[in-house]
C-alpha cells in the first residue's frame, strides 16, 4: 500500500512537495500523500456530508425535526474504528521511515555543520577544512536580482562564484553523516529537497544522514528561530556528480591562498566565519562594534559584573574572539558566539582589524581594570 | 480560597440577599455563615473543600517542575549532589524535619478544637502552629547566611570564595597579580576569565576543535597562558574572612553552582509557603478570637489544616532529597 | 453507559421541562440592576464578569489582529515593505518583525483564545445550564479576572517598551540572552496562569457540587461536559507552565543552569516544560469551542444530539490523552528516538475521539430542522475548518513527515486552522448564539451571515496557500523569503484582509445591535437547557423561580411564536 504512495510520489516536485532529491525523500513524500489521501477522503466525504444536509433539512424557524434518533452502535463502532485502523497505519509507515533516518550507514563521509548567529560552517573531516556557508553573498544576490541589478543568468553566475568557496558540498550517491551543532542558541539544519531536519542545540551534537540522488544546487535553511538573522541564514548544498569532483573542489575550497598578505586573508576570515554578521568594516554600528578603528582604541566594557578598560591591542582581540563572554562591551549585548578560529585566522584577523585603520589615542593610557 | 465561605466578605451580594430570602424554599433558616449561592451549609462546605483539595493539587504540580529540574539534573550529573549535600548540616534539616511534624500534630487538634468549638484550646493550637513555623523559617534563616556567608548563592552568584578551595584562590590570587601588573605584556586579558571549566560552553563533546594547533599560538605570544591558572603560581590564600564548614571529598564538579539553585529554588518556595501558612494562621486565629467556629461553621480552620500538612508534607520531600542523598 | 432519556413521552425521570407562561421579566435584569461602576468592578455576579472577560478578550483580539494584520502586510513581498515605517537599519527591521509575531502568537494564546471561551462565555452560561445561581466562588472568579487584567497589562507594557522577540515558545537559551522585555512577559504569562487555573478550579467545583437536583452527570448539557474536561487540563497543566517561567526568570536574572548551556543547563528541558503544558493548553483551547458546537449544532438542527454519552465522554478522552503527547512538538529537538516514536503512537490516539465529535454532528445534522442562522453557520464552518485543521495535525504527527514539516508555514496553518479556524470560530459562534442572552438584543442576521461568509472565505484564503508553501519548505519566523514563496504569500495576504474586513463587520453589527437591536425573546433560537428558561437578559440572581433540571435536548415541546420570535415550552410531558 504505502509504495503504491511512494510510487505515486514522483521524482519531480509537484504542488505540494519541492523536488525529491534524496533516498528520504521518496519514503516520505509515500507517507505524505499516503495521509493526503486519507484526509481527502475524509475532508472530501465530511464537506459533501455537511453542505448536503445543510441544503437538505433546511427549514424555517418554528418546523421540527423528521426524527429524533440519537445513536446508533454500530455508526459509532465504524467511525471510531476505521480511523484507528487508519491511524495505526500512518503511525507505522512514520516509525519505519524514521528509524531509517537514525541509523546512519558507518561508511559515509563525515561532515560537522555548525550553526552560530547567523551564519553556516560546514567541517569537513577528511581534510579538516572549514568551509563557510556565506550567506551574507547569497543575500547580496538576491537582494541585487530583486533591485534589477543582476540579471536571472548573472545571479546564477555569482552564485556559482560564491559556491567555489562556500556552501555545504557532497557527492552524490555516498551516505553522507552530517553532525550538527550550534555556538550560541538554538538552530536548525534544513535541506526541505532532501526532507531532512536537525535541531542544532547549543551543548549537544545531533545527528542527519542521506544520500542525494541528483547533483545540482539546493537550499539549506535554519529552521529554529534564532533572533534577528533567522530568515538570512541560509545557504546552499552543492551535490557533485562523482566522489571525486566533491574531492577537487574540497582541496582547493578547503585553503586560503597563504601567499596572500595577512590583512587580505583576514578580510576572507571576516566573510568565512560570518563576523561579517555582525561586525562592520565601516564604522557602521551592526549587533556587534565595528572594526574600524578598533584597534589600539580605548575599548570600555563589563567583565564579571565589573567595569573596565583596556586597549584592544592583539591580546585583547584574540581573547575577545576566544572568550567573547568575559568582557561585553559596554553598549553591545552579550551575544557574540564562540567561534572556533584556528591560530592563523586569528592572526589574520587581527592583522586585517589594523588594516582598517588604528587607533593610537589609548595606546599611552595605562591599563587600568577594577 | 476558602474565604468565599465567610459573610463578611460578599458584601456585594448581602444586599440582594434581601429581595431574594424567600427563595430557597428549604424551609428553615439559614446560617449566617452560609452564602446567597449555596443551597445548603453542606453544599457549601463540600465545595469547599473540593476546591482546597484542587488548589492543593496544583501546589503540588508547581512543585512537581522543580521536582523534576532535580531529577533531570541527578540522573544527568549525580556527582553534583555527592558533591554538594556536604555542605548541607544534617542536623539542622533532622531538627526541622521535626518541627514541622510537631506542627502538623498541633494543627490537626485546632482542628478538632474547633470542629468542639472550644475557642481557647482552638488558639493554643493556633498559636502553636504559629510558632512552629516561625522555628522552621528560623532554623532556613541560620542555614541560608551561612550559605551565603561562603558564597554559595545560585548560579551565577556562586562564588563560594571564601571556601578553601586551593583552587579557586589561585584564580583570584592570579586575578588580582595580574591586574597590578597590568601593563606588563602579558596576555592580561586572559585573566578575568572566571573559570572556563565550569562557566564556558563545552561545544564540541568528544570531538577536537577543528584545526587549533598550538605551535601557531607559541610564535605569536611565546606563551601558553591564556585560560590555564596553572602556570602562575597563587601562592598563599590571603583575607579568608570565614573558616570553611566542610570541606567535601573529592574535586569540585563542574557546574557546582547547580545544586545550590536547586536547593534554593526548593527550600526558597517551600519557605514562601511556610510564611503564607503562618499567615493563614493569624488570620484563623483571629476568626477564632471572635468565636465564630463551632460545630456548624469550621470550613477556614479545615481547610488552613489541609494547605498546612500539605507544606509539611513536601518538606518531608526535600529533607532526604537535598540533605541526605547520596 | 446512560443514554439520555430518548423517548420523551413517558418520563421516568420525572425530567420534562414544566409548563411555563412565556418566561417575561419581573424585576430588572443583571445589566440593569444597579448601574454604577464600582458595581461592575467589584461585581461577584458570574454575568457581569463574563461580559469583562468578554470585552478585555475580545479588545486583546482586535490588538493580536490588528499585529497579525502588520505580519501579513509585511510579508506581501520579500521586501521591507512596511517595516521600514518603524525602524531605519536593516538589523531594526528584522528585530521588528520577530517582535510583532512574537507578540502577535502570545497574546492570541495567552489573551484571547485560553480564556476565551471558559472565561467568558463559560462564566456567562455556565451557572445558567445549572440553574444556579452562581459559580461556588464569586470572590475568586473576580479574582481571575482581575489576575487576567493584570496579566494584559503586562503584556501591554510589554509591547509599549519595545516589544519582545522570543516568539511565543520563549525557547531557551535565546529567552534567557535576548535583549527584550522578557521578564515582564514571563510575570504575564505566570500571572495569566494563575487566572486560569482558579477559572478551572471554579468550574470543577461548580459542576460537581452545585447540580440541580435530577441533573446527572449524563444529564447535562455537553458544554458542560467540555467546560469539566477543560477545567481538569487547566487546573492540572498550568502549575506547571507557572513553574517553567519562574525557572525561566531565575535563569535570565541567576543563571541557575537550568534551561541555558551556558551555565549548565538543557535547552531541550525547557522544552520538555514548555509542551507539557502548552499541549494540554491547545485542547484547552479547542475543547470548549466543541462543546459550544455541540450545543449549537443540537439547537439550531432542533434535533437531540446524537451520541451523547460518546461525545461527553471524548472530551475526557481528549483530556487525558493531551496530557500524554507534548513530546510530538520535539520530533526534530534532539530528544530520544524512543521517546520520539512513542510520542508519535500516542498522538494518534487524539485523532479518534475528536473523529468521533465530529461524526456525532454530522449524524445530528441528519434529518433534522436546520435553521442556517448565523451561529449555526459558525458551527458547520467550525466542522469544515477543524477537520482541516485536524487532519493536517496527523501529517505532522507522523515521525517523516514532521522531519520536513517541523517550524514551516504547514505548522503555521495548521494551528490557525485549529485555534482561529476552529477555535476563535466557534467562540464567534457561540458569542452570536448566546448575544440574545446576554444583551437582550437581537443583531442582523443579515449582516451576520455575510460577514460570516467573509471570515470563512478570507480565512481558507489566507492559510491554504501557507499548507502549500510549507510543505514547499517555508520555513516560519522568516522576515524575508526565498522569491519563489512571493505568490503564495500574496494570496495570503489578501484572503487575510477579506478576513479582517469580516471581523470589522462582525464588530460593527454587534455594536450597532446594542444601540438599535430588536429585543430579545427568552429564546429566540429554539433552546431547551436552562439559560433559555429565564429572561433575556436574566435577572441578577439568573432565575425568578427555581428551575428545575429539563432534558437539554428535547425540543419537541417548544412551539415557534412568529410574532415574538419566542419558543415556547407547549405540553407536559
Ligand atoms: C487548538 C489547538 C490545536 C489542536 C486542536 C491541535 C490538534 C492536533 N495537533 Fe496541533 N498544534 C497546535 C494547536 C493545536 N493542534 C499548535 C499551536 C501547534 C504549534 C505550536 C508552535 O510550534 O508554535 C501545533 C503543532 C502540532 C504538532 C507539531 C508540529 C511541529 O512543530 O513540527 C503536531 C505533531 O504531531 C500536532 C498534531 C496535532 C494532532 C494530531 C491534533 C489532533 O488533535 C487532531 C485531531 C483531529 C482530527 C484527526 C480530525 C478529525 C477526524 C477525522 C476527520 C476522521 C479521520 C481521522 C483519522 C483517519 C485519524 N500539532
Ligand atoms: C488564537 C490564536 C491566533 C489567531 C486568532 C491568529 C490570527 C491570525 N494570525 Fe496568527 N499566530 C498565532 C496564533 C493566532 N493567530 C500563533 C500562536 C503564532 C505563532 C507565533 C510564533 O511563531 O511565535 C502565529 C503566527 C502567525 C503567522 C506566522 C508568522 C511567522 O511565522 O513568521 C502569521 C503569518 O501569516 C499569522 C497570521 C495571522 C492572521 C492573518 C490572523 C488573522 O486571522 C487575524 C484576523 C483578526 C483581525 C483582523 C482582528 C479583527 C478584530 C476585530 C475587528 C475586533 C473583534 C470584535 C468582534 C469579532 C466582535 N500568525
Ligand atoms: C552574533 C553576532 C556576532 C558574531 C557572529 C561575531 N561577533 Fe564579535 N561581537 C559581537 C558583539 C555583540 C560584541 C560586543 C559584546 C562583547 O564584547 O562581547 C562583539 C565583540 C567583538 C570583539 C571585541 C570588540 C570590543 O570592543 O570589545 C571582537 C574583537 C570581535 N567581536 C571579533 C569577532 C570575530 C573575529 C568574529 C568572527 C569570527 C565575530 N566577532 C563574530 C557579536 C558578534
Ligand atoms: Cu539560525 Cu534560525
Ligand atoms: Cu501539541
Amino acid at each position: 500500500m504505502n509504495s503504491l504512495f511512494t510510487m505515486l510520489a514522483q521524482s519531480k516536485p509537484t504542488f505540494w512537495l519541492p523536488k525529491p532529491v534524496s533516498n528520504f525523500a521518496g519514503p516520505v513524500d509515500g507517507d505524505f500523500y499516503f495521509v493526503y489521501w486519507v484526509s481527502m477522503f475524509f475532508l472530501v466525504l465530511i464537506t459533501a456530508l455537511l453542505v448536503y444536509f445543510m441544503w437538505k433539512f433546511r427549514t424555517p424557524p418554528g418546523a421540527h425535526a423528521q426524527s429524533q434518533t440519537d445513536h446508533h452502535l454500530m455508526l459509532e463502532v465504524v467511525w471510531t474504528v476505521i480511523p484507528l485502523i487508519l491511524s495505526l497505519m500512518m503511525f507505522w509507515y512514520g516509525y519505519r521511515g524514521y528509524v531509517a533516518m537514525q541509523t546512519a550507514p558507518s561508511d559515509g563521509i563525515s561532515i560537522i555543520a555548525e550553526a552560530q548567529k547567523w551564519a553556516w560552517n560546514f567541517s569537513y573531516a577528511s581534510n579538516g577544512a572549514v568551509i563557510p556557508g556565506m550567506s551574507d553573498d547569497f543575500n547580496d544576490v538576491r537582494e541585487k536580482v530583486r533591485s534589477g541589478e543582476f540579471t536571472a543568468d548573472e545571479a546564477a553566475a555569482a552564485e556559482d562564484k560564491i559556491l567555489e568557496k562556500a556552501g555545504l558540498h557532497v557527492p552524490m550517491g555516498v551516505p553522507i553523516d552530517i553532525t550538527v551543532m550550534a555556538a550560541d542558541v538554538l538552530h536548525a539544519f534544513y535541506i526541505p529537497a532532501f526532507r531532512v531536519k536537525k535541531d542544532c542545540v547549543p551543548g549537544r551534537t545531533g545527528k542527519v544522514w542521506f544520500i542525494a540522488n541528483e547533483a545540482g544546487i539546493y537550499d539549506l535553511y535554519c529552521a529554529e528561530y534564532c533572533g534577528q538573522g533567522h530568515s538570512k541564514m541560509h545557504t546552499k548544498v552543492v551535490v557533485h556528480e562523482t566522489v571525486e569532483e566533491y574531492e577537487k573542489w574540497l582541496e582547493i575550497a578547503g585553503s586560503y591562498d597563504e601567499t596572500l598578505p595577512f590583512d587580505q586573508n583576514g578580510a576572507i576570515v571576516w566573510k568565512r566565519r560570518g563576523c561579517i554578521s555582525c561586525h562592520s568594516v565601516d564604522g557602521s554600528k551592526k549587533v556587534g562594534p565595528s572594526w574600524k578603528d578598533m584597534f589600539g582604541s580605548m575599548r570600555k566594557f563589563t567583565a564579571i559584573g565589573r567595569p573596565g578598560e583596556l586597549v584592544a591591542d592583539e591580546a585583547y582581540i584574540e581573547d575577545s574572539i576566544r572568550y567573547p563572554m568575559n568582557r561585553i562591551a559596554d553598549g553591545y549585548p552579550p551575544q557574540m558566539p564562540v567561534v572556533k578560529l584556528t591560530e592563523k585566522e586569528i592572526l589574520w584577523v587581527i592583522e586585517y582589524i589594523k588594516s582598517l585603520g588604528q587607533n593610537s589615542g589609548g595606546a599611552q593610557n595605562p591599563r587600568k581594570e577594577n | 480560597m476558602s474565604g468565599d465561605a465567610h459573610p463578611n466578605e460578599s458584601k456585594q451580594q448581602a444586599g440582594h440577599d434581601e429581595d431574594h430570602a424567600g427563595g430557597h424554599g428549604d424551609g428553615h433558616g439559614h446560617s449566617p455563615y452560609q452564602a446567597h449561592h449555596f443551597d445548603t451549609m453542606k453544599q457549601q462546605f463540600e465545595a469547599g473543600k473540593l476546591g482546597m483539595w484542587l488548589f492543593l493539587a496544583t501546589e503540588v504540580l508547581l512543585f512537581g517542575g522543580l521536582f523534576c529540574f532535580y531529577v533531570v539534573t541527578k540522573s544527568n550529573n549525580p556527582e553534583l549532589f555527592k558533591w554538594g549535600h556536604h555542605f548541607l548540616d544534617k542536623r539542622w534539616g533532622a531538627t526541622n524535619t521535626m518541627v514541622l511534624l510537631f506542627s502538623s500534630l498541633t494543627m490537626a487538634l485546632a482542628v478538632r478544637e474547633a470542629q468542639l468549638g472550644r475557642k481557647n484550646r482552638i488558639l493554643f493550637f493556633l498559636g502553636l502552629t504559629f510558632l512552629c513555623g516561625g522555628a522552621f523559617m528560623g532554623i532556613k534563616y541560620v542555614e541560608y547566611s551561612k550559605k551565603f556567608h561562603e558564597g554559595l548563592f545560585p548560579g551565577q552568584y556562586f562564588v563560594y570564595g571564601n571556601v578553601i578551595d586551593s583552587e579557586e584562590a589561585r584564580v583570584h590570587q592570579q586575578e588580582e597579580d595580574l591586574l597590578a601588573h597590568a601593563d606588563l605584556d602579558l596576555p592580561v586579558a586572559s585573566v578575568v576569565i572566571t573559570d572556563p571549566k565550569t562557566r564556558g560552553l563545552v561545544l564540541q563533546p568528544g570531538l577536537p576543535p577543528s584545526g587549533l594547533s598550538s605551535s601557531a599560538r607559541e610564535i605569536e605570544h611565546g606563551d601558553e597562558s591564556s585560560g590555564e591558572h596553572e602556570a602562575i603560581d597563587g601562592g598563599d590564600t590571603p583575607g579568608l574572612a570565614i573558616a570553611p564548614s566542610h570541606l567535601p571529598p573529592g574535586p569540585r564538579p563542574a557546574n557546582a553552582h547547580i545544586f545550590f539553585s536547586i536547593y534554593f529554588c526548593l527550600t526558597g518556595l517551600h519557605g514562601i509557603h511556610v510564611l503564607i501558612g503562618m499567615a493563614v494562621m493569624v488570620w484563623l486565629a483571629v476568626l477564632a478570637w471572635q468565636g465564630r467556629f463551632g460545630p456548624g461553621y469550621f470550613t477556614p480552620v479545615d481547610l488552613g489544616g489541609l494547605y498546612w500538612h500539605l507544606v509539611d508534607l513536601i518538606w518531608i520531600y526535600l529533607f532526604p532529597l537535598l540533605y541526605l542523598v547520596e | 453507559m446512560s443514554q439520555p432519556p430518548m423517548d420523551a413521552q413517558s418520563d421516568p425521570q420525572g425530567l420534562a421541562p414544566p409548563v411555563s407562561a412565556p418566561v417575561e421579566a419581573t424585576g430588572p435584569s443583571y445589566l440593569t440592576v444597579t448601574k454604577t461602576i464600582s458595581s461592575w468592578a467589584f461585581t461577584l455576579d458570574h454575568k457581569r464578569i463574563g461580559v469583562m472577560y468578554l470585552i478585555g478578550v475580545l479588545l486583546m483580539f482586535l490588538l493580536g489582529g490588528l499585529i497579525a494584520m502588520l505580519i501579513r502586510t509585511e510579508l506581501f513581498s520579500p521586501l521591507a515593505l512596511i517595516t521600514p515605517l518603524f525602524a531605519d537599519t536593516v538589523e531594526a527591521q528584522a528585530d521588528m518583525y520577530n517582535k510583532w509575531f512574537t507578540t502577535h502568537g502570545a497574546i492570541m494564546v495567552f489573551l484571547v483564545i485560553i480564556p476565551g471561551v471558559p472565561a467568558a462565555l463559560g462564566n456567562f452560561v455556565l451557572p445558567l445550564l445549572l440553574g444556579a445561581k452562581d459559580v461556588a466562588f464569586p470572590k475568586l472568579n473576580l479574582g481571575s479576572f482581575y489576575l487576567w487584567v493584570t496579566g494584559a497589562v503586562f503584556f501591554l507594557y510589554v509591547l509599549l517598551t519595545g516589544g519582545l522577540d522570543t516568539g511565543w515558545t520563549f525557547y531557551t537559551p535565546y529567552s534567557a540572552e535576548s535583549g527584550t522585555a522578557v521578564i515582564p512577559a514571563l510575570m504575564g504569562v505566570f500571572i495569566l496562569g494563575f487566572s486560569s487555573i482558579f477559572t478551572g478550579l471554579n468550574f470543577i467545583v461548580t459542576i460537581h457540587k452545585m447540580r440541580p437536583p435530577g441533573m446527572t452527570w449524563f444529564k447535562m448539557p455537553l458544554f458542560l461536559w467540555a467546560t469539566y474536561a477543560t477545567a481538569v487540563m487547566q487546573v492540572l497543566a498550568t502549575p506547571v507552565i507557572g513553574i517553567t517561567v519562574l525557572l525561566l526568570i531565575l535563569e535570565r536574572t541567576l543563571g541557575i543552569g537550568i534551561f541555558d548551556p551556558r551555565n549548565g543547563g538543557d535547552p531541550v528541558l525547557f522544552q520538555h516544560f514548555f509542551w507539557f503544558y502548552s499541549h494540554p493548553a491547545v485542547y484547552i483551547m479547542i475543547v470548549p469551542p466543541m462543546g459550544i458546537v455541540s450545543e449549537l449544532i443540537a439547537v439550531h438542527s432542533h434535533k437531540r444530539i446524537f451520541g451523547y454519552t460518546y461525545i461527553a465522554f471524548s472530551s475526557v478522552a481528549i483530556a487525558i490523552f493531551s496530557f500524554l503527547v507534548w513530546g510530538h512538538h520535539m520530533f526534530t529537538s534532539g530528544q530520544s528516538t524512543t521517546m520520539n516514536i512513542i510520542f508519535s503512537g500516542i498522538t494518534f490516539s487524539v485523532g479518534l475521539p475528536s473523529a468521533i465529535k465530529i461524526f456525532n454532528w454530522i449524524a445530528t445534522m441528519y434529518k433534522g430542522a436546520i435553521s442556517l442562522n448565523t451561529a449555526m453557520l459558525y458551527g458547520i464552518s467550525f466542522i469544515f475548518l477543524f477537520t482541516i485543521g485536524g487532519l493536517t495535525g496527523l501529517f505532522l504527527a507522523v515521525l517523516t513527515i514532521d522531519t520536513h514539516l517541523h517550524d514551516t508555514y504547514f505548522v503555521v496553518a495548521h494551528f490557525h486552522y485549529v485555534m482561529m479556524g476552529s477555535g476563535l470560530i466557534a467562540f464567534i459562534g457561540g458569542l452570536h448564539h448566546w448575544w440574545p442572552k446576554m444583551t437582550g438584543k437581537m443583531f442582523s442576521e443579515y449582516w451576520g451571515r455575510i460577514a460570516c461568509g467573509l471570515v470563512f472565505v478570507g480565512f481558507n484564503l489566507t492559510f491554504i496557500p501557507q499548507f502549500v508553501m510549507g510543505s514547499l519548505g517555508m520555513p516560519r519566523r522568516y522576515y524575508t523569503y526565498a522569491d519563489k514563496f512571493e505568490g503564495y504569500h500574496q494570496l495570503s495576504t489578501m484572503g487575510s484582509y477579506v478576513m479582517a474586513v469580516g471581523f470589522f463587520l462582525i464588530a460593527y453589527y454587534l455594536i450597532q445591535s446594542l444601540v438599535s437591536g430588536k429585543k430579545a425573546p427568552p429564546n429566540p433560537w429554539g433552546g431547551n437547557s436552562l439559560e433559555w428558561h429565564t429572561t433575556s437578559p436574566p435577572p441578577l440572581l439568573n432565575f425568578d423561580e427555581v428551575p428545575v433540571a429539563t432534558d437539554p435536548y428535547d425540543y419537541e415541546n417548544l412551539e415557534y411564536d412568529p410574532a415574538t420570535g419566542n419558543y415556547e415550552t407547549t405540553k407536559v410531558g
